[in-house]
């Protein structure tokens, strides 16, 4: 299709010489390097590239830029698909497939438009309406409206591409790389200290390189160039176009997405798509610009009704001429340079509409001189058309200045011009928490007092003057680096920033009055992508939302990928006629990050798998995988559920495992378990006060079984301690050393400051495999050099030994109330221990044995798991260890067991449980209940915490929290799933009495 | 005493070897594991001067006194991990264990501990002209100089792992700075994951010590 729309003039960002295909909605089209997709449909004559959120209205591009609100495309496909991006955002490349949304069946023919169901339907307020209606309303609606309604579709598929994330710091970060901006990052460069500027677009200039401009006697481009190669010499100043600062938070932490590899042709394939910048600044420059506003008049979302800078930026930038007769409706000076512009690439330049009366001076001379009708004291009432803008009518304003008289004029046009003034970008100096205030002058709000370290410089103050915004970006960014601590002051000369010809957007009048009147059911759209009209603000306001923070819920006014940049000043100025109240008092709503729409991939970049979520892994954890080890999550810690070999099932290997560990040697791996030593003559004294049972002095070579609580009397951690020497203790625990350190490093620092105690984490130092099983004396006597066989000390004891060559602690203690031999060895050698291990526990029944083996013992045991039965919320009685309580001493929580809550009979109690029968299965995460009463409801008893199927028993067994519990020892319960659907009858008994129900022969 | 096993390093379930023999040209990153240094765990008084004139007596370094610095004596280095924590690294295992017995011996009588926890860290080395960026990504810290450079040592997490990093070199010849990462031995194969997909734009380069 040719190109019908570009002239031979300007297009000062496309390479002509190279023809670039796309794909829009099926039709292929062609542009040039250098185009975004919006200017190469607007170059191919495409006018509808969308169609309205509640509406489906046909819509055009409107923008520039980011602020455009209507020509959302969802461009790529399958994974690599994204939506809701803006066209005037997307660089054309070869291949480039993109579509339209929010339409059905097709862009040309949409049948919610078409029949007009929609409009109707769908006032202000709809969603709370329906909500607040009869319940059937949400009901029947929400069918229909899921079809038409919203922005467009995720991809399909998991993203393949990866996102990064930098943290870095500087001095001065300035955010908007246009002529103020690229000035203070100068100022502020040339004093050393370390400066990022960020821009949004892939080149820097902002404005300047949207319309023709000069300064200092050379074309804006050249001067722009001119100064980032001196940015880039300089080597203290971070570059980041293609970036937006997307959010600035307290104390100068500033977040910038910048986007990498999309819109890139053939990009290094290394790269990530994008990367989340998170920078720490000492001073912030803001010149962020201004954003044109449209106007507000009956058929103003018309495709080709545009917005005047968007109008001369594509013919500037793209040589795309959108229209070859014109109007041009405005209220200040903005349309006449775009005027004489448009006319001297081959537009007819039908008419200006002026709002003003008179218009300036200068304007008027100038269009005079061009011989361009202009009509004074006019403003834009109805634009028609259907699939794009034919003509429009101005309306005369009377004397007052507020109201239309009878006076029409009317226009034959294929585009229609509307500068409604300008609004500074403010959302980020708004986001510190800063000021506004409102100009009357430019009828906008400018920042006022600043909250923070940061200075707004260029048009985001008002000041549209070009040489004046070169003046206050140089000033900011001195000032920054100054209050930053450069130790130089900026070396360059103001002047040599400053401008000897300025071309310059003057914006002095505000639009008055602020929309035209109604005209029929023609829709005056103030929030295009949110379809909301004048007419809906004033219904708002009608029913009683006068609060702009209400109007913005209420009607979705200035919600969407565009935040209304283009809406909210009309939005809150209509308000304001509405409900009398000046548009000072209405204020603004709140802004808050992000500024523009940041993917989810570069928020979550670097927390992601295995980044987000690190993996542990013991000295062996390769034996483990070589041996078909099953893999657990404890914690972060990757653990060997158990070991099946070919063709057994997992309940079968725990069984044979559990097997060994009853008439062979079962070999597990506690490098996992926490271990703590303690030094200092106050060791002794603070396990004392750690452990809830008597603690008497343990001798050198002892070890003792302990339980902690925390200060609230809760079960916070058990395990043992031994003596290492007369001031030296081993720690080893079930719970998480992170969690235990906190808990004694806060009582050494806190509470017993005088305590001479230093505590150290030495889990990952020491590799520590557990022996279990009544061959393991023999087997250690073999594998141990000296004849004091470990296997023959004494049970509760630590002593030294070489265990298959390597020097090692031997602890020989209790786990889960069986005998365990933990070997204990610096992790370099645990491979060769455990392979030591292996090799010679062959003619001893050696079986590695996983953590379901080991629960299986455990709960067969009727012992307590950290996490199951000590949840955090069980006291020592609660589990049955009341008896264990020392009453002699104090100790960590001692006092909080005294609480009456504590005593009442009626807390929740452990108790063990047993199938009925062999065959009944106790299911997962069952609650405990009195009846099987066919699924009905009835009241909870308690829940089940831990259950395997016991080999020892032959049925299954479980532990459970039962309210009570111990009262209903002897009686029948229910574990009931409602999840899974199973009730099983199950018998009560003392958890301890569970391993004693066993045949011994079993074991 | 007969001859120990062989040990193994926390890396070496990895190959680094294999992934050394694929590093490609032009790398902006290199990663390597130096296996096998000996560590000690000293805690003392530092406002004690008898307590850092014993350290300096026995370890023949300075005991390094403000946060985030380290000090040199010989193959020994002491990093500042909290006012009463150093990290003491010499080159091997057993000449840890020399290095605790004099200590031990210098501090006795004292209200200090050394712990030998030779075997509890990897230690990863950084270097290239992109390291920085790959600490970057990570970690929070700003490591331009004056705030951090050689010599310097700071506690921090990357990503989501604790670890120790130190500032070896600095930049002298455009090849970038140094830097040793001492990370949590059953983190370390997380890790060096992490640190293989964020220096995969810049070019990475293993290499085996």
């Amino acid at each position: 299709m040719r190109q019908r729309n570009r002239v031979a003039e300007a297009g000062l960002d496309i390479d002509r010489e190279r023809i670039v295909r796309f794909d829009f909605d099926g039709n292929r089209y062609e542009g040039h390097a250098g185009d975004t997709l919006a200017s190469a449909l607007l170059a191919n004559g495409v006018s509808v590239v969308g169609r309205s959120l509640k509406y489906h209205r046909p819509r055009g591009v409107v923008a520039l830029g980011g602020e455009e609100p209507n020509a959302l495309v969802r461009v790529g496909l399958g994974d690599r698909a994204v939506p809701n991006l803006k066209a005037t955002e997307v660089p054309l490349l070869d291949g480039l497939v993109a579509e339209s949304q929010n339409r059905w069946p097709s862009l040309g023919f949409d049948v919610g438009a078409a029949a007009g169901l929609v409009s109707r339907f769908i006032p202000a307020g709809f969603y709370y309406k329906t909500f607040m209606g009869p319940p059937w309303g949400w009901a029947t609606w929400e069918r229909h409206i899921r079809r038409m309604a919203g922005l467009g579709r995720a991809p399909e598929g998991r993203d393949p591409d990866r996102y990064a994330k930098r943290h870095i710091h500087c001095e001065v970060l300035v955010a908007g790389g246009g002529p103020a901006g690229l000035v203070a990052a100068l100022a502020a460069a040339r004093t050393g200290v370390r400066v990022v500027l960020a821009d949004e677009n892939a080149a820097f200039g902002g404005g300047l390189l949207q319309v023709p401009a000069e300064i200092d006697g050379k074309r804006a481009r050249a001067w722009v160039a001119d100064i980032v190669g001196k940015l880039e010499r300089l080597g203290n100043v971070t570059l980041l176009p293609r970036s937006t600062v997307t959010g600035y938070y307290d104390h100068e932490l500033l977040t910038v997405a910048e986007r990498i590899t999309d819109g890139v042709a053939a990009p290094d394939p290394r790269l990530p798509r994008e990367r989340h910048w998170m920078i720490r600044a000492r001073q912030v420059v803001l010149a962020t610009g201004a954003i044109e506003r449209p106007q507000v008049f009956a058929g103003n979302d018309l495709p080709r009704v545009m917005l005047t800078r968007a109008i001369r930026g594509y013919l500037h930038r793209f040589g795309v001429l959108c229209g070859r007769s014109v109007v041009l409706c405005t209220t200040d000076d903005t349309a006449y340079q775009a005027a004489v512009e448009l006319r001297r690439a081959g537009a007819a330049v039908v008419g200006i509409v002026d709002s003003r009366d008179p218009p300036g001076e200068e304007a008027l001379a100038l269009a005079r001189s061009e011989k361009i009708p202009v009509f004074a004291a006019h403003i834009p009432t109805f634009a028609h058309g259907r699939r794009r803008v034919r003509g429009l009518e101005a309306s005369r304003l009377k004397a007052d200045g507020r109201e239309v008289s009878g006076l029409v004029e009317r226009f034959a046009c294929d585009l229609v011009g509307m500068s409604g003034g300008w609004s500074p970008a403010v959302h980020l100096f708004s986001q510190t928490g800063g000021k506004l205030r409102y100009a009357r002058r430019l009828a906008a709000f400018v920042p006022g007092e600043t909250r923070g370290a940061n200075r707004s410089a260029g048009a985001c103050t008002g000041e549209f003057d070009l040489r004046s915004c070169l003046w206050q970006g140089f000033e900011a960014g001195a000032a920054a680096a100054s209050d930053a601590g450069a130790a130089a002051v900026s070396t360059g000369r103001a002047d040599e920033s400053a401008p000897d010809d300025v071309i310059s957007d003057a914006a002095d009048a505000p639009p008055v009055p602020w929309a035209a009147p109604s005209r029929g059911r023609k829709q005056r759209f103030v929030d295009f992508q949110n379809d909301v009209t004048a007419d809906d603000i004033e219904l708002a306001a009608r029913e009683g939302y006068r609060s702009v923070e209400h109007l913005k819920r209420y009607t979705t006014l200035g919600m969407g990928t565009d935040q209304g940049r283009l809406a909210n000043m009309h939005g809150l100025a209509l308000l304001s006629e509405a409900v009398s109240v000046p548009i000072p008092s209405v204020g603004t709503t709140t802004f808050r990050p992000p500024y523009a729409p940041v993917t989810i991939g570069a928020l979550a970049a670097g927390k992601v798998g295995e980044s987000g979520r690190p993996v542990r892994q013991t000295a062996v954890h390769d034996w483990h995988e070589g041996r078909g080890g099953v893999s657990a999550d404890w914690g972060y810690w990757k653990r060997p559920r158990c070991y099946p070999v070919e063709g057994e099932s997992e309940a079968d290997a725990t069984f044979r495992e559990v097997r060994a560990a009853r008439s062979g040697v079962a070999l597990t791996d506690l490098g996992s378990r926490t271990r703590i030593e303690l030094h200092g003559i106050d060791a002794s004294v603070l396990l004392d006060r750690l452990f809830m049972n008597d603690w008497p002095e343990l001798p050198v070579g002892r070890a003792r079984y302990g339980v902690m609580l925390r200060e609230d009397g809760m079960i916070f951690d058990h395990g043992v301690a031994a003596r290492l020497g007369r001031d030296r203790f081993l720690l080893s625990t079930a719970g998480p050393a992170e969690t235990l350190l906190e808990h004694v490093t806060f009582l050494l620092e806190a509470v017993w400051p005088e305590l001479r105690v230093f505590v150290t984490d030495v889990t990952e130092s020491w590799f520590v495999a557990g022996l279990l099983g009544p061959n393991v004396p023999e087997m250690l006597a073999e594998l141990c050099d000296d004849a004091a066989a470990p296997g023959e000390a004494l049970v509760m004891s630590i002593s030294e030994a070489q265990v298959a060559g390597i020097p090692a602690r031997v602890l020989r203690s209790e786990i889960f109330g069986e005998p365990v031999t933990e070997i204990h060895v610096a992790t370099d050698f645990a491979m060769a221990l455990w392979s030591g291990m292996v090799t010679a526990g062959g003619p001893w029944g050696l079986e590695a044995c996983g953590t379901a083996a080991m629960d299986v013992i455990r709960i067969e045991r009727g012992r307590f798991a950290l996490g199951a039965e000590a949840d955090g919320r069980t006291t020592p009685a609660d589990l049955g260890l009341a008896s264990m309580v020392s009453h002699g001493k104090d100790f960590v929580g001692r006092r909080s067991l005294r609480l009456p809550a504590f005593q009442e009979a009626e807390r929740l109690q452990l108790v063990g449980l047993m199938a009925a029968s062999g065959g009944d299965r106790i299911p997962g995460g069952a609650q405990m209940v009195a009846a099987d009463n066919g699924g009905r409801p009835q009241p909870a008893l308690g829940h089940l915490t831990s259950h395997c199927t016991s080999p020892l028993l032959g049925r299954d067994i479980g532990l459970a929290l039962v309210r009570a519990g111990r009262s209903h020892v002897g009686e029948r319960l229910y574990a009931s799933s409602p999840l899974v659907g199973e009730t099983t009858p199950v018998t009560v008994v003392e958890p301890a009495s569970l391993y004693g129900q066993g045949e011994p022969t079993n074991g | 005493m007969a001859e120990l096993p062989r040990p193994r390093s926390p890396l070496a379930y990895l190959d680094l070897t294999a992934r050394a023999a694929a590093a490609g040209e032009g790398a902006g990153v290199t990663l390597a594991q130096r296996p096998f240094l000996g560590m000690l765990s000293l805690r003392g008084d530092a406002n004690d001067p008898r307590f850092a004139a014993a350290v300096q007596d026995a370890a023949g370094a300075d005991l390094p006194a403000t946060p985030g610095s380290s000090s040199n004596g010989g193959s020994v280095t002491l990093f500042w991990l909290a006012p009463d924590e150093w990290l003491v690294v010499c080159g091997s295992s057993s000449e840890a264990a020399d290095l605790s017995q004099s200590l031990s011996a210098a501090l006795e009588g004292q209200h200090a501990a050394v712990i030998d926890v030779s075997s509890g860290r990897a230690v990863i080395r950084l270097g290239g002209t992109s390291a920085k960026a790959v600490l970057q990504e990570g970690s929070s810290l700003d490591f331009d100089a004056p705030h951090f450079q050689a010599g310097r040592c700071a506690s921090t997490r990357l990503g989501s792992v604790d670890v120790l990093l130190h500032q070896v070199e600095d930049d002298r010849e455009g090849t970038g700075p140094l830097y040793d990462i001492y990370v949590p031995r059953s983190y370390a194969i997380s890790l060096w994951h992490r640190l293989e997909g964020v220096s995969a734009e810049y070019g990475l380069a293993v290499s085996v010590v």
